[in-house]
């Protein structure tokens, strides 16, 4: 797979990618807390399903009775009982985590 | 706890936000740095906290969101004074409770003493009273540090350090006790060598004194081995005599021995399960127990925790909760081999003998004897050898032999005998 300039950057530095590359970084404790730095926009919020936009595509989180905590600019803070957590409309491919 | 408190003092609104695009109005609001917490989805939209300041510029995000806007809750400390302002007992109440946890606070309610063992803490209680360290003083008239310190040691003796520590309404009192030096062997109180028990001498080395048995001669506890006594002869001179003190160490061979009764069966506490609790509440060193320290069980034990409530930056409040929990136990017997029974037994005894042994004994050899009293008890003798050294110095009494010159010389002096 072809890196780009800022992961090569990111490599040889060795300085954390969400850093340099401005990727999110996902904090998730068990099934009950997701922690996201570096997002964009929130894009859905239903007590089922958070969608967050970040520079990747979109992140999806779903579960049950989920909650935002905290929300910030950069950084939100979910709660509830997760069943999922997956990456949509990225260019190669979807993953899951 | 200090974020909700600082909320609630800035003042807060939860605000009810219903329409379709509710999540892009989340996103104006976070982009024009307005803070939002607490946000959970309903029926129609989501409810949200955020600052009564920043309610003020959220009508035009809105406006372009198209969404609707209502207030569920305000919470403001202002708001609160504000509708509190005219029940007047209420406040009057809170001015009192204050005034009240003002001038608690401001006194010592529990002296705690630390750290004594030897020393007499009554002596130590009674000087920290004298000196106004005690319940109810204020805290602002205690003496100085150094003072009570001095005080405490020159009352009590064998302290060698002290000081007091003000823990909120808690004085806490650390005493260091001297180190004591051994005492000093005064040479000129003339002393006999006495048995401390009963024996077969075994050697004697003599440093000063008169022997009076050799070995293997057979001594009872608090006959005179080597006396302070010693004849002087002079050709053409009466006998005379002078007093020494007597130095010897007398190697003999002792028996000592110990008996008692010893249960056939170990008794092993197992917990029911049945529990109770009493709860007390300490309040500036009063007990108060709401509840009877009654328990209907036969056999229980009992675990004690003191809880106290601990003020940041203040210290101890002078309130403090008791917990005692009975728990109780069923006993059950199980039955002991006469083997496992005599060694329990003679671990104890051996433990009762060696308090009576002098430092440096030797053990020779042991025997051990039992009887069966009843189907669960025995009667067990232990007996051991040693060689040990018996010599105790005792001073001789001042009326033994009035006529000796060094003898009167040293009665004068007031140091020889008791």
């Amino acid at each position: 797979m072809k890196k780009s300039i800022s992961e090569n950057i990111a490599d040889s530095l060795g300085v954390p990618k969400d850093v340099i590359m401005n990727m999110p970084k996902i904090t998730v404790s068990g099934d009950r807390e997701v922690f996201i730095e570096n997002y964009k926009r929130l894009l859905s919020y239903t007590e089922g399903k958070i969608v967050l936009s970040t520079s990747m595509g979109n992140i999806l989180v779903e579960g049950e009775n989920l909650h935002i905590d905290v929300i910030r600019k950069e950084l939100i803070l979910i709660s509830g009982r997760f069943t999922g957590i997956n990456y949509e409309n990225i260019k190669k491919g979807a993953k899951n985590v | 706890m200090f974020k909700k408190f600082f909320q609630f003092l800035h003042g807060y609104v939860i605000i009810k936000i219903s329409g379709k695009n509710f999540e892009r109005f989340i996103n104006i609001c976070l982009k024009r740095n307005i803070e939002i917490w607490n946000t959970n989805p309903c029926d129609d939209g989501i409810t949200l906290c955020m600052y009564s300041r920043d309610f003020k510029h959220i009508r035009d995000a809105a406006y372009k969101c198209s969404v609707k806007i209502k207030i569920l809750k305000k919470h403001s400390f202002v708001r609160t004074l504000h509708l509190y302002r005219k029940r007047y007992v209420f406040l009057i109440a809170i001015l009192i409770c204050i005034g009240l946890g003002i001038f608690f606070s401001n006194h010592i309610w529990i002296v705690e003493i630390n750290g004594v063992e030897n020393a007499d803490i009554q002596s130590i209680s009674n000087t920290l009273d004298r000196i106004g360290v005690k319940t109810g003083a204020l805290k602002n008239n205690l003496p100085d540090g150094m003072e009570i310190k001095r005080n405490i040691i020159n009352d009590t003796d064998g302290v060698a350090w002290a000081w007091v520590y003000i823990e909120g309404v808690k004085a806490r009192v650390e005493i260091y006790e001297k180190a004591l030096a051994p005492n000093v062997i005064d040479k000129d109180i003339p002393c006999d060598i006495v048995a401390a028990c009963d024996g077969v001498i075994k050697k004697t080395i003599v440093k000063s004194g008169e022997e009076l048995f050799d070995a293997g001669d057979a001594v009872s506890a608090g006959e005179v081995i080597i006396s302070g006594k010693v004849p002087v002869y002079k050709e053409g001179n009466p006998e005379k005599y002078i007093y020494v003190h007597s130095m010897a160490e007398v190697q003999a061979y002792t028996t000592h021995c110990k008996t008692g009764n010893y249960k056939t069966y170990y008794e092993s506490r197992v917990p029911t399960g049945r529990e109770k609790m009493i709860i007390s509440l300490e309040t500036f060193g009063k007990l108060l127990s709401p509840f009877k320290d009654e328990v209907s069980y036969e056999e229980y034990d009992t675990k004690e925790n003191r809880y106290e409530l601990k003020i940041p930056f203040f210290g101890f409040s002078g309130i403090a909760l008791h917990v005692k929990k009975y728990t109780e136990v069923s006993i059950n017997k199980e039955p002991l081999s006469i083997e496992t029974s005599l060694e329990f037994a003679k671990n104890d005894l051996e433990a009762k003998i060696s308090k009576e042994l002098t430092l440096g004994s030797v053990f020779q050899d042991e025997s051990i004897e039992y009887v069966q009293t009843d189907n669960e008890t025995i009667n067990v003798k232990l007996t051991m050898n040693f060689i040990e050294n018996i010599a105790i110095t005792q001073p001789i009494s001042a009326d033994t032999d009035k006529g000796e010159e060094l003898f009167d010389k040293q009665t004068d002096r007031g140091i020889a005998g008791d």
